[in-house]
């Protein structure tokens, strides 16, 4: 009979959380927003070719994307971050909150910052892409330059949306007669068609950087063979270092040195010739981030590779406090 | 009431019962015997309708078991498994209360059994708690709170310590005597002659022989049985046989 | 000594039981409004309340004036979901646990062994890998439940055997076959590398992008699945006595175990679609419960359903707070973080003998 009474009131408490959850529910049903779209002024397209419409140039934005937040800095827009993310390091000491990286995301803060755009990362759409976009309703616009015409394609689209549009075009000319002069000057070099390799990351597996990828364009660029030749990002077999023996071995900032020192590095042209050719990447910022700053990866690279060469980059046309230019 | 096999076969895996067929009334105590793997559990199995019969049909006053719900099933026949289940932190009680739920057990009538086993005391205790015996009276326990007209047994007295193994009979003949129809697996052969009215010898799951406990219980069909010869002896509790090579030990020793 | 509090737990001190079904109930709803205040932003509790005030339907009015419309959609739009999410999911999780552990008499399984998680890992994988879009916004979801369901499906009828099905075989089957998806789930990881970092994160389980559509979802499947939990603890009991013995109290053995463990399939799966592998949960509330109030499964299942509530509850206020300077950790971290010492604590404090014979 207690028994009875034990279970009813089990029944009872199990019940009562059903009614409370599903109360909860019809209302948050009710209070639904919906999202309402109207012919604007400004049009931007993402990597995906969605398209987004606003009123006026944007004035708060959140950008996950450590690239974006160099070109806005770049362009004069840096005052409308309002949020930024882990991994943004240029310029240095950013004062907007951290929002998150490009993996988890913190929802509430980017509610709590009202941002009118928040600028994304990735081949494909991330999960918290269609979160933002759908459900907190905040246009969010993916990014991924994968070549020197989309990082100029980015930098126009920044510009458009912050309205600093002249800007823009000022950074992409820059870019493009830098370029320019630095396939000139390799041009002139006799020593060109070497192979290279590119040890981006020896977290489970050698990690490397194949076609289609913007760090293969420095290669292409300076002339280089790069060994790894698939598309995109991916792992290579320690066979393939053995067999194509690269003459130049290119470090990430973050793979030590010792890592080359064993096979299948130890016996490859790049380690067995005098003087080694291997380089540690002075600056992981300048080379692993899609944006004009790749100007000046290059510009090191080529003076690694090609020793003597003369390679001066014309002074950027933008007056920024924290130039772009490698400090040391 | 009485309970009917027409030449019952049954597959398990390499295992075959075949062809029994045997009737048993109420009031009465059935024996099954016979050596390991001869089937008495399988054949236990298969009247309690767990294992559906391959052939031949089983009935309880006429009417084939397979055609009746589980629960009118669970409602006329019970059964004592030789395995002790280890539920996860259970109670005594709720062991017991299991075997009523889908046939209108009373929570009352928990007690009482508990009572008539003699194990009022265990009511309170968790089931791990319980020694093995112990555990095998709370089993007999939810037998009897099934309440069933039909009683099988499979094997109730192995590894059990004297006085539970008395409990387990008092019970079994008190069953008896309440009009219900036993049914019990033993590898003893003088303890069905204490126990049993009628026996059921197996060998390899074929039956040696069926009939009341004095025409089935002789030397002869002991030795079809088991290939061991018994001699027969009488005691002050009755007829009793023992395996003739520990006699001529005994004589030896004597 | 504890096997003598344990006496008392199981023996009839039923008003000590009635006490603790109290406390937990309390804790439930208190824990349910705390987390509502608790964020990444600091939101008044004050606030809070008049926010969810004005959430009522036509005397919400009245509230309606001391928040923004930032605090209104911070808590509307993120923690209602969230919170709801974490009831729902956390309760499916300690049923699921308790249903399954009965049907397997097996105290270490947990609903993702049958092949739920990796099932769901598998579509949610290809979903993301081959940019599929079929359901929209819920195509990861979505595939992640559509393949968990396969893959359960696929272990049961590899587990037939002569028209039933044996639990050792379905655990055994549902690990192997768990393992083979998984392996395909590392070979796609491995394939791309820019999937790593979403999936890892999928697979830790997270309950950030709870939406109210998906609450809603969950919640229907759920609700009937917690109820037909409940409908069916008697069977569950005779269960964890043995099959043959259930069978011979009146259990319909095979049709039983395929309707429970569908349901808890269904379940379960819809949960692991919208916030990935949550773990822990499953496998220890149902202990929890049984700690608490003893191993009937008339208790277990509705003590797992509020326990895994609460348990949930606690873990995503913990992921959420300001703790980790701003930054949200997945739920599935801290569920364990949290979870293993407190139930090392019950098992040594409380169990009794139960986990030694």
């Amino acid at each position: 009979m207690s028994e009875k009474l034990m279970d009813k009131k089990m029944w009872a408490l199990v019940a009562a959380i059903i009614v409370v959850t599903s109360a909860l529910i019809s209302v948050g049903v009710v209070t639904q927003k919906s999202n309402s779209a109207s012919a604007g002024k400004i049009t931007v397209t993402d990597s995906l070719g969605r398209t987004f419409t606003f009123q006026h140039p944007v004035t708060r934005i959140v950008s996950l994307d450590p690239s974006a937040t160099a070109i806005l800095y770049a362009l004069g827009s840096y005052r409308y971050l309002v949020g930024g993310n882990q991994f943004d390091c240029y310029p240095p000491h950013e004062t907007a909150p951290n929002v998150g990286d490009s993996y988890s995301v913190n929802y509430e803060e980017i509610l709590n910052l009202s941002p009118q755009v928040v600028l994304g990362y990735g081949t494909s759409m991330p999960t918290y892409g269609t979160y933002i976009n759908d459900t907190l309703h905040i246009p969010f616009i993916l990014d991924n330059p994968e070549n020197f015409t989309q990082i100029e394609n980015l930098t126009t689209m920044l510009g458009i949306l912050t309205g600093t549009q002249s800007n823009a075009t000022l950074i992409n000319n820059w870019m493009q007669e830098n370029l320019a002069n630095v396939r000139n000057q390799i041009s002139l070099q006799t020593n060109r068609g070497q192979s290279v390799f590119y040890y981006l990351s020896a977290c489970g597996g050698i990690w490397t950087s194949g076609n289609d990828t913007f760090i293969n364009q420095y290669f292409s660029i300076l002339d280089l063979k790069n060994i790894a030749n698939s598309p995109g990002y991916y792992t290579v077999s320690a066979e393939l270092i053995a067999s194509e023996s690269p003459d130049i071995i290119l470090l990430d900032q973050y793979v030590p040195y010792s890592d080359v020192t064993a096979a299948p590095f130890n016996q490859t042209s790049a380690m067995t010739s005098s003087p080694q050719k291997v380089y540690a990447i002075f600056n992981d910022s300048f080379f692993n981030e899609p944006d004009f700053r790749v100007v000046y990866a290059i510009q090191w690279l080529a003076e690694q590779v090609y020793p003597g060469i003369q390679l001066s980059i014309s002074q950027f046309p933008i007056s920024l406090q924290y130039p772009p230019w490698p400090s040391s | 009431m009485s309970l009917e096999l027409v030449s019952v076969s049954k597959r398990r895996g390499t295992f075959r019962l075949e062809g029994i067929s045997i009737r048993a009334e109420d009031g009465g105590i059935l024996g099954i015997a016979g050596p390991n793997g001869a089937g008495k559990s399988t054949l236990l199995k298969v009247m309690a309708g767990i294992l559906p019969p391959d052939s031949g049909t089983m009935t309880i006053d006429g009417r084939d078991i397979s055609s009746m719900s589980l629960r009118e099933r669970a409602g006329k026949i019970s059964i004592l498994f030789q395995e002790t289940p280890a539920p996860f932190n259970f109670g005594v009680k709720d062991v017991i209360r299991t075997s009523g739920y889908f046939i209108g057990g009373r929570e009352d009538n928990i007690d009482r059994v508990l009572e008539s086993v003699g194990i009022a005391e265990l009511g309170g205790r968790p089931f791990h708690e319980l020694s093995g015996g112990e555990k095998r009276l709370v089993m007999l326990s939810a037998l009897l709170y099934q309440n069933t007209k039909v009683c099988l047994f499979d094997e109730p007295f192995s590894f059990l310590d004297v006085d539970k193994e008395m409990r387990i009979a008092r019970t079994i003949r008190k069953l008896r005597d309440e009009d219900r129809l036993v049914i019990v697996t033993m590898h003893d052969i003088n303890g069905l002659l204490r126990l049993a009215d009628s026996a059921l010898l197996m060998k390899k799951g074929v039956q040696v022989a069926y009939g009341t406990v004095g025409d089935v219980i002789t030397v002869e069909n002991i030795y079809r049985t088991y290939g061991v010869r018994f001699a027969e002896y009488d005691s002050p509790e009755g007829r009793r046989m023992v395996p003739e090579e520990s006699m001529a030990i005994q004589e030896r020793v004597v | 000594m504890h096997g003598k509090y344990l006496t008392s737990l199981v023996s009839g001190r039923r008003s000590q039981l009635s006490t603790r079904s109290a406390v937990i109930a309390v804790i439930f709803f208190v824990v349910l409004i705390v987390s509502l205040s608790i964020g990444t932003v600091q939101i008044p509790p004050m606030i809070v309340a008049e926010i969810i005030l004005s959430q009522i339907p036509f005397l919400g009015a009245h509230f309606a004036s001391g928040f923004s419309q930032v605090q209104y959609e911070i808590v509307v739009l993120l923690r209602e979901p969230q919170i709801l999410g974490a009831v729902v999911i956390g309760a499916s999780l300690g049923v699921g646990g308790a249903v399954i552990q009965s049907i397997f008499k097996n105290p270490i399984t947990e609903p993702y062994v049958i092949g739920i998680s990796s099932g769901a890992a598998l579509g949610a994988v290809l979903a993301i890998a081959g940019s599929v879009y079929i359901f929209g916004a819920y195509t990861v979801g979505g595939m992640a439940f559509i393949f968990s369901l396969l893959v359960v499906f696929l272990v049961y009828f590899a587990s037939i055997r002569r028209g039933k099905v044996p639990m050792v075989y379905l655990l055994l089957m549902g690990i192997a076959i768990s393992l083979f998806v998984s392996a395909i789930v590392a070979f796609l990881l491995f394939s791309n590398i820019r999937l790593q970092g979403a999936v890892f994160f999928w697979l830790l389980g997270s309950l950030q992008e709870m939406t109210w559509p998906k609450v809603e979802i969950i919640t229907g499947i759920n609700i009937l699945m917690i109820m037909v939990s409940l409908l069916y603890s008697r069977e569950l009991d005779a269960f964890q006595m043995g099959e043959e013995y259930a069978s011979s109290v009146g259990v319909s053995v095979e049709r039983t175990k395929i309707l429970l463990i569908a349901t808890i399939t269904l379940g379960v799966s819809s949960c692991v679609a919208v916030a990935g592998l949550i773990g822990f949960v499953g496998l220890v509330i149902p202990h929890v419960s049984r700690i608490i109030f003893g191993g009937s499964n008339r208790s277990v299942v509705p003590a797992s359903a509020v326990l895994g509530s609460v348990f949930l509850l606690i873990s995503e206020d913990i992921a959420h707070s300001r703790l980790f300077g701003g930054e949200v950790i997945p739920i599935g971290i801290i569920t364990s973080l949290i979870g293993v010492p407190f139930f090392m604590f019950l098992m040594v404090r409380l169990a009794g003998g139960f986990y030694e014979s």
